[in-house]
């Protein structure tokens, strides 16, 4: 029998999207970590994340004829696993953004990013230490690359409060980050 | 950086917000006091590398948890379904009116796969079957296009050639399908062999 | 006691040929026959209770490459059909969804 493991995901895909049961086993096997780090990241909850992936990848098995582009299939992955995402963050009880960040939140500040091993580290606790619905803007912006409408439409808001939260976020990170510009 | 200094980055009349919006729109058109500014500038810098750096920080999650959990892979693979990519049934000749016999439109194109796979030096990618009606200078029926890929150094037209036999073989001995064509595209290239490859 | 779905299920595997059996029907179906009767056939038969044959039979198979699928397909329609009372008019459905030999 052939061995898939070692083929471009153009491939993986193309086979996939034909029916191809074992090409699709490679594709969940190289881009599983991926999408499961991802998504923990978005729902913030790692057993969350672990059903989100499972039912992305189920639609994704049955949608993948209408991947135009085949060796893009990470980022395509990437755009239903948001979407099953913010389903979920949508589904469960709202959080007032405003007791968020009147949240005590421990260790901010420049002089603690500077103790930070490195910049990765430093980047990952000042993502992890913002409010949700920035965390989440942040994410869905610069790793999924939506646009402002689209995240809009994903989280149920407009577009005014996407623009607020990412500008927040912003200024958190840059602030943040200072020492490591 | 303060609130006051978030407003105005660098003397420039600009907020950090707006210096937001600014690279979201791909900074153009371009705004002198903008793109002049050095506090601006190294803001916008940092902006962007921060965007980088969270698909780096993504990356690195997933490389430090590469394992997967071989109960969920199970759970996954045992939903992912045949009957979403079967397709059309293909009917097959009965002389029982009370048996209907059919192959699946999946089920041709894993033949058409495995025939094109057994190939040395070549993978399948996509298979399409598509209906062609009657012409002039044809009966119609069936048009089979393949895409594969070759193992680098093999030679192209008689990899394509030999899958295109292949494919009409199996198709000949296990469909009752007219075939109008079988045409084979070289869509690819790859450099790791396969085990198919090594014969 | 073994129905009759899962007794042609087990006649259909032991078919030359025959790979494997799939689930025929949709899962949703599939998951309240297996609730209300207990069994989990792949092979889908409707009617018979109250008559000494059923409405219809579908089954769902995975050929290996040997031998031809026409022929195959055939050959599982008759060994399903002797298993019914002669002269009944049961619909047989064969489907071959796949033919590599890989399950």
């Amino acid at each position: 029998m052939t061995d898939l493991t070692a083929l471009s995901d153009a491939l993986l895909a193309e086979r996939s999207a034909d029916g191809d049961e074992i090409a699709f086993a490679v594709l969940v096997r190289r881009h599983g970590p991926y999408l499961r780090a991802f998504a923990t990241r978005l729902t913030g909850s790692s057993a969350d994340a672990d059903d989100v992936v499972q039912d992305a990848l189920i639609t994704a098995w049955a949608q993948l004829a209408t991947l135009e582009e085949p060796a893009k299939v990470r980022s395509w992955l990437t755009s239903i696993v948001s979407r099953k995402s913010t389903d979920r963050i949508r589904a469960r009880k709202p959080v007032s953004e405003l007791d968020e960040e009147r949240a005590e939140i421990a260790e901010r500040g420049p002089e603690h990013r500077a103790i930070e091993t490195s910049q990765l580290d430093a980047l990952s606790s000042v993502l992890s230490g913002l409010p949700e619905g920035q965390r989440q803007c942040w994410l869905l912006k610069e790793v999924a690359g939506y646009s402002y409408e689209e995240i809009a439409e994903r989280l149920d808001t407009t577009v005014a409060v996407v623009r607020g939260r990412l500008a927040r976020a912003r200024a958190t990170v840059v602030t943040e980050m200072e020492v490591w510009r | 950086m303060t609130d006051d200094a978030n407003d105005n980055i660098g003397g420039s009349g600009y907020s950090l917000e707006q210096l937001g919006d600014y690279l979201d729109g791909g900074r153009t058109p371009a705004i002198e006091a903008i793109e002049g500014n050095a506090e601006c500038q190294a803001v916008l810098a940092s902006l962007e590398r921060f965007g980088s750096l969270s698909r780096e920080l993504v990356s690195r999650d997933a490389a430090e948890h590469t394992e997967i959990d071989e109960t969920w892979f199970s759970s996954l693979m045992s939903s992912i379904t045949r009957e979403v990519k079967a397709g059309r049934d293909i009917p097959l000749a009965s002389a029982d009116p009370l048996t209907t016999l059919s192959i699946t439109e999946g089920a041709i194109r894993g033949l058409v796969r495995a025939a094109g796979d057994s190939i040395a030096g070549v993978i399948v990618g996509r298979c399409a079957l598509t209906d062609r009606a009657p012409e002039d200078n044809s009966k119609g029926g069936v048009a089979v296009d393949v895409s594969i890929s070759v193992l680098l150094g093999t030679p192209v037209r008689g990899a394509a050639e030999a899958v295109r036999q292949a494919v009409y073989g199996a198709l000949l001995k296990h469909t009752e399908l007219l075939i109008d064509s079988v045409n084979v595209t070289v869509s690819d290239v790859h450099v790791i062999p396969t085990e198919g490859d090594a014969r | 006691m073994n129905s009759l779905s899962q007794q042609i299920e087990t006649l259909v595997l032991e078919m030359p040929g025959v790979v494997t059996v799939f689930s025929s029907g949709s899962l949703v179906a599939r998951g309240a026959l297996e609730l209300t009767s207990g069994s989990a056939s792949r092979v889908d038969v409707t009617g018979g209770d109250n008559s000494a044959y059923p409405d219809r039979i579908v089954v769902s198979v995975g050929l290996d490459a040997a031998a031809q699928a026409p022929v195959t397909a055939t050959a599982i329609a008759s060994g399903i059909r002797a298993t019914l009372p002669e002269g009944a008019p049961t619909e047989i459905v064969v489907r071959i969804s796949s033919v590599t030999g890989q399950p």
